[in-house]
């Protein structure tokens, strides 16, 4: 394909993830740890996606 | 209604999405060099990506946040949308009719029409889907404007040109590609913003059990029997015992049958998914693959619905209320955005608003690519200039796709005129698509139907639509563009009634016109056929790789099955 769809559904979520956990890094309350959960299963979610395609045949 | 604030977080998740979905179409555009690139994806899409857009091109946001609104107005019957309707009739075209769209080398639904029966069928439905599609990708327009201008302040127009011109620089410039890749994008920010939701709310009301018991009190508070708004099926024996007003007959065969199967099995919008994909394997994978997500989507989008009615109308409290309308009514329709601001801190805030304007911008993207398509080759292609080159075709599609926004953006505006417009795209859907689906019953699965029985068999399916829907009227409405416009002869308990009993009728009329005029008719000979109708068509040979698309169909089916067993 043009552009390999994992590759850039990974950095999606790992640009949205990084910057949930960053902002409830520098802010308090049960807002901030939600943000850092959730912000954290996204960057985990955004690896998994950057693994696949490293290791998964191009498409 | 209180306005919402965003914090610099939500805008900064907000331009990340808006950056991607750009430069997606800026790097498409180099690799978008054919007319089949523009409206085929150059018929090279895997099956997993057709198969996560074939289940987002119908994710609209209207959509998302109709099913919630549904949810709560109507309980956990709303999955009846999933699991009776939307899920049997995806492994239906998966399992038996890609083969004929696919293998028909047809480039769009119309033109099969062509290949199977004649011109005039295919220019019946090449037109009536092109107005469609506009009038469609206008309201989801319209609808995005009222959202941000009610929920952030944001200026109308300013919200809608905006939107706009996002979606006309990715279409324009990659194609289906592009609007494919964003549908996918869409679908897994859909799964992010709103799974913390459902989490967040089910933990308010004490989970699935706390939920169930304030539903129950809530449902023997309107008068139903407990259990009625966590119940499929149990309390459909007569239309008064639930709050959609409809009994099971009418449910499995008006939903359940004419309308799902109208829509996934001969929408384009969603078979020109399946159709990108880069084999026929691939092509009947597309609505399986979808069907295991879609099948999960009631959890992720009715349960917040239930979890908003529960909190308002139940005991036990939770600080949530759902806002009331002018006339004192609940405004069912602010659920999702009301859970986001309820639920959500600066920052999932974000995600949550992201998800919701890509489902707004990726349906109306999906309505444009469909319209274009339809436009350059079935219409345009067919009417106004046969046999041109590829690149004046190529040129063409990029220009309709201008003109379908651009018409879209009036549509949009048309819409602010009109208080029930979104009512009267309900209404279309059933005009057009419910007819639709009998004359692709026959055409597939009947050799001896022919063009005469399916032009007047679609024509005759219509009018016999706005004739139920000009005699009939829904409970508490007056008449007009609620029905009853040729005087009242029967009333439903409610507007849902209404549309699948229209629907039904509308299936049935084209169904046995089609099937009669057929029969005084001259068909064709059998080998034009071949390819295009089932009995004279080779069965496809999977290629080896993966589950058979039978068994797959079988273990999805298996499931679905047990769901409504579960939660009869």
């Amino acid at each position: 394909m043009a552009l390999d769809l994992r590759i850039v559904i990974g950095r999606l979520l790992l640009a949205i993830g990084v910057q949930l956990v960053l902002y409830g890094f520098f802010t308090e309350g049960h807002g901030a740890s939600m943000n850092m959960g959730w912000g954290g299963g996204i960057v985990a979610a955004g690896v998994i996606f950057h693994l696949i395609a490293w290791k998964g045949k191009a498409v | 209604m209180d306005r919402l604030v965003l914090a610099p977080i939500d805008y900064s998740i907000l331009l990340t999405y808006t950056l991607f979905v750009l430069g997606i179409g800026w790097i498409l555009k180099e690799k978008t060099k054919t007319s089949e690139d523009f409206f085929h994806s150059g018929h090279g899409m895997p099956a997993w990506i057709a198969g996560l857009a074939f289940l987002s091109a119908n994710l609209g946001a209207q959509e998302v946040m109709g099913m919630a609104a549904s949810g709560a107005k109507y309980g956990l019957m709303t999955s009846h949308f999933y699991w009776a309707g939307a899920v049997p009739a995806m492994l239906f075209v998966g399992v038996f009719m890609m083969p004929f769209y696919y293998g028909s080398k047809a480039r769009s639904v119309p033109e099969y029409l062509r290949l199977r029966f004649d011109e005039k069928t295919r220019g019946l439905n090449a037109i009536s889907f092109a107005a469609m599609t506009v009038f469609s990708s206008g309201v989801s327009l319209y609808a995005l404007g009222l959202l941000l201008s009610a929920l952030l302040g944001w200026n109308f127009d300013a919200s809608i040109l905006v939107a706009a011109a996002i979606v006309l620089v990715y279409v324009f410039f990659g194609g289906l590609t592009s609007a494919i890749y964003n549908e996918v994008l869409q679908f897994f920010l859909i799964v992010a913003g709103f799974l913390p939701l459902v989490i967040a709310g089910l933990q308010d009301v004490g989970g699935w059990g706390g939920l169930v018991q304030r539903l129950n009190a809530v449902a023997v508070k309107q008068g139903f029997a407990a259990g009625t708004y966590t119940q499929l099926w149990r309390h459909t024996g007569d239309a008064s015992q639930n709050p959609m007003g409809i009994e099971w007959i009418g449910l499995g065969m008006g939903l359940g049958f004419v309308l799902s199967f109208g829509y996934w099995c001969t929408d384009f919008l969603v078979v020109q998914r399946a159709m990108a994909a880069e084999s026929m394997d691939a092509a009947r994978r597309t609505p399986l693959i979808a069907a295991f997500p879609k099948m999960i989507f009631p959890f992720l989008v009715i349960v917040p619905g239930l979890i908003a009615i529960a909190l308002t109308l139940g005991d036990g409290g939770g600080g949530f209320k759902l806002p009331a309308k002018a006339d004192g009514t609940l405004n069912y329709d602010m659920t999702i955005p009301m859970m986001l601001a309820h639920y959500f801190p600066p920052g999932l805030l974000g995600l949550g608003l992201t998800a919701l304007m890509a489902s707004f911008m990726s349906g109306m993207a999906g309505n444009v690519t469909a319209f274009n398509t339809v436009f350059t080759y079935d219409i345009y292609g067919a009417y106004i200039r046969p046999g041109a080159t590829d690149e004046h075709y190529l040129k063409v599609g990029r220009y309709t796709t201008i003109a379908g926004i651009a018409a879209s953006v009036l549509a949009a505006y048309a819409a602010v005129k009109f208080n029930n417009i979104m009512d009267l795209l309900q209404l279309v859907f059933a005009f057009v698509n419910a007819p639709l689906f009998g004359t692709f019953l026959l055409g597939m699965f009947w050799k001896r139907a022919t063009g005469h029985g399916a032009f007047w068999g679609l024509l005759l399916g219509t009018v016999s639509a706005a004739l139920h829907h000009g005699l009939t009227l829904p409970a508490h409405s007056v008449p007009g563009l609620k029905g009853g416009w040729l005087g009242v002869v029967a009333h439903y308990p409610s507007e849902m009634a209404q549309n699948f009993w229209t629907a039904i009728w509308a299936f049935s009329v084209c169904f046995v016109a089609t099937f009669v005029i057929s029969l005084v008719t001259a068909p064709r000979p059998d080998e034009e056929l071949r390819g295009l109708v089932y009995s004279l068509t080779d069965k496809p040979k999977s290629d080896g790789r993966g589950m058979r698309p039978e068994l797959v169909a079988a273990i999805i089916l298996a499931t679905v099955g047990a769901l409504n067993l579960y939660f009869w």
